[in-house]
């Protein structure tokens, strides 16, 4: 039982970093009906640079910031400098020019700060462990990702359902000529939108960096569970961004900490164990695929 | 010297080998109802993007109110006062018709960045929104989903849409089609009541609409301006006749 509280939140803040990471990327797809590969290395960008700072300035909030902006800026200027180019082209042309940046990123970070990882501490104020219920104590740092997250899900909740900038975001997801026409700068617009998910990204970059190495490539793999999350919700869909981030992080969790278990009920404990890990590893692909042939769109597929 | 809102000189646009616009010229005079007419695939609807800004021209220029605004992009001629409704209806069925008015009621009152205000308690969706649907009769539709309305009613909604921007010059592109003939006498009415506050540029493929609203008529044939004048000039013109009816 205690075991399985702990795995929940563990599934929890994984989900929630994945949130983080598929939101912008989900934007990104649903309005500009661009394919963003390199949105991994805004990820990267986002824990190398909160890494830096904050290891010079000894505050994990100015970490934050510096990581927050960093993402965010370098998404607008990649924005202005390459995607700008490539709306009007066909998704190879998309996926090969961003394929193309994420090589350029993990070559600027190896030259700006070598091919060691840095390694970033638990802030202070965050350190230790904290007794949740009866037996069962958690790390004060995971939770606090936690709270961050839905903090995060909570304002970009407002942010779409209560101003304009949402309003018009949405409009643009169903129907951009339209917006335009109605003499939004649409193109100030996109900018804007781009800029917001690399920030998301660069905001899971730096909560991931505590936790796991901070180190240049460290972007694809997280990549790769972003758009299984974000095929899984439903492209474009921010509803379906957080639904699919939050099963993905649990399955994949709770299935590497229990199939092999369950697997032991009937199957000798070595064979259980090679059969409950390869299975769990998987496990995300087969809720993946069991999706789409039940909903081949998703599950919260958006307006076309 | 008539009053003229638009000029349009020499445009030219070609898709490979397709000349969609061919040195067309034709000016609209101001607070008429000028229809711009053509067999299908005369390059009307080009036109129409070429004007709002969808489409940069080859060669040419656009002129609004004696200003040139051929290198403009689409939200700025918008904010010299040229609307536009779309051939497909274009409302956002995601959102409900009162929120659609409010977007473009927003987009039009200049504090398009100030993002950060509740979009449907600003000062200038209050003030306007309730006038602003019942023009378009949808003000007891307020609430629904835009995508749950007849197609008639989108049309409604569409085109009051581009009316709150106040524009001096509505572009309305084939606003009639795919509306049953209750939906057509409706928007007639509409576009009736509009004439004499502002200019409409109207392509039409419904030759009765076209005759019972226009003052001016320009004919276009593979992108060029055949004929311009009257209804009832154009009507007695052999060229439009030949153009129309095939050739010979």
């Amino acid at each position: 039982m205690i075991l399985f509280a702990e795995q929940i939140l563990n599934g929890l803040q994984l989900g929630i970093t994945l949130f983080l990471m598929s939101a912008g990327l989900t934007l990104v797809f649903g309005i500009m009906k661009v394919i963003n590969l390199a949105h991994g290395s805004f990820y990267m960008i986002g824990a190398y640079v909160g890494a830096t700072v904050t290891a010079a300035s000894g505050s994990f909030l100015a970490g934050i910031l510096a990581a927050l902006g960093a993402a965010g800026i370098s998404g607008m200027v990649v924005e202005l400098i390459v995607l700008r180019e490539l709306y009007q082209r066909d998704h190879l042309d998309q996926v090969l020019a961003t394929f193309g940046l994420i090589f350029f990123f993990n070559e600027l970070t190896r030259i700006i700060w070598g091919k060691q990882p840095l390694f970033m501490d638990v802030p202070t104020w965050l350190q230790g462990n904290i007794e949740i219920m009866a037996g069962l104590v958690y790390p004060v740092y995971r939770l606090f990702v936690i709270g961050v997250g839905c903090l995060t899900a909570l304002l970009l909740w407002f942010l779409f359902s209560r101003t304009r900038l949402g309003m018009q975001i949405r409009a643009g997801a169903s129907n951009r000529r339209m917006v335009s026409a109605l003499g939004v700068n649409i193109k100030l617009l996109y900018t804007l939108v781009f800029g917001l998910g690399t920030l998301l990204a660069g905001l899971a970059g730096v909560m991931a960096g505590p936790i796991f190495a901070v180190e240049s490539g460290m972007g694809e793999s997280i990549l790769i569970l972003t758009f299984v999350v974000i095929v899984i919700g439903g492209i474009g869909s921010v509803k379906g961004a957080v639904i699919g981030a939050l099963l993905v992080g649990l399955v994949d969790t709770l299935g590497r900490a229990f199939l092999p278990q369950l697997f032991r009920l009937f199957l000798s404990s070595s064979v259980a164990d090679g059969v409950g890990a390869s299975l769990a590893s998987m496990s995300i692909y087969i809720l993946m695929a069991a999706v789409l042939i039940l909903r081949p769109k998703g599950l919260f597929p958006s307006h076309d | 010297m008539a009053d003229y809102i638009l000029q349009v000189r020499n445009l030219c646009k070609s898709f490979g080998a397709v000349q969609a616009s061919a040195n067309l010229s034709f000016s609209v005079e101001r607070r008429n109802i000028h229809a711009l007419i053509g067999p299908n695939g005369a390059g009307k609807t080009t036109i129409v993007n070429q004007l709002s800004g969808e489409l940069e021209q080859d060669s040419g220029s656009i002129l609004f109110n004696s200003v040139d605004i051929s290198s403009y992009p689409v939200y700025r001629r918008v904010a010299a006062g040229l609307g536009r409704s779309f051939q497909i209806t274009s409302v956002f069925d995601n959102l409900s018709v009162a929120e659609n008015m409010a977007l473009a009621i927003l987009a039009g009152d200049g504090h398009n960045y100030r993002f950060w205000n509740h979009a449907c308690n600003a000062a200038s969706v209050k003030r306007e929104l309730a006038a602003a649907l019942s023009r378009v009769d949808l003000i007891d539709k307020a609430d629904r989903s835009a995508g749950a309305l007849s197609h008639g009613e989108k049309r409604q909604l569409e085109v009051g849409m581009a009316l709150v921007g106040k524009p001096e010059l509505l572009m309305l592109d084939e606003p009639m089609a795919g509306l049953g003939a209750g939906g057509t006498v409706e928007l007639m009415k509409l576009i009736r009541q509009l004439k004499g506050q502002m200019t409409i540029l109207l392509v039409e493929h419904d030759m009765d609409v076209v005759f019972a609203l226009a003052d001016r008529i320009s004919v276009i044939v593979y992108g060029a301006c055949i004929a311009s004048g009257s209804p009832e000039e154009i009507r007695g013109n052999p060229e439009v006749q030949q153009a129309y009816l095939g050739e010979n």
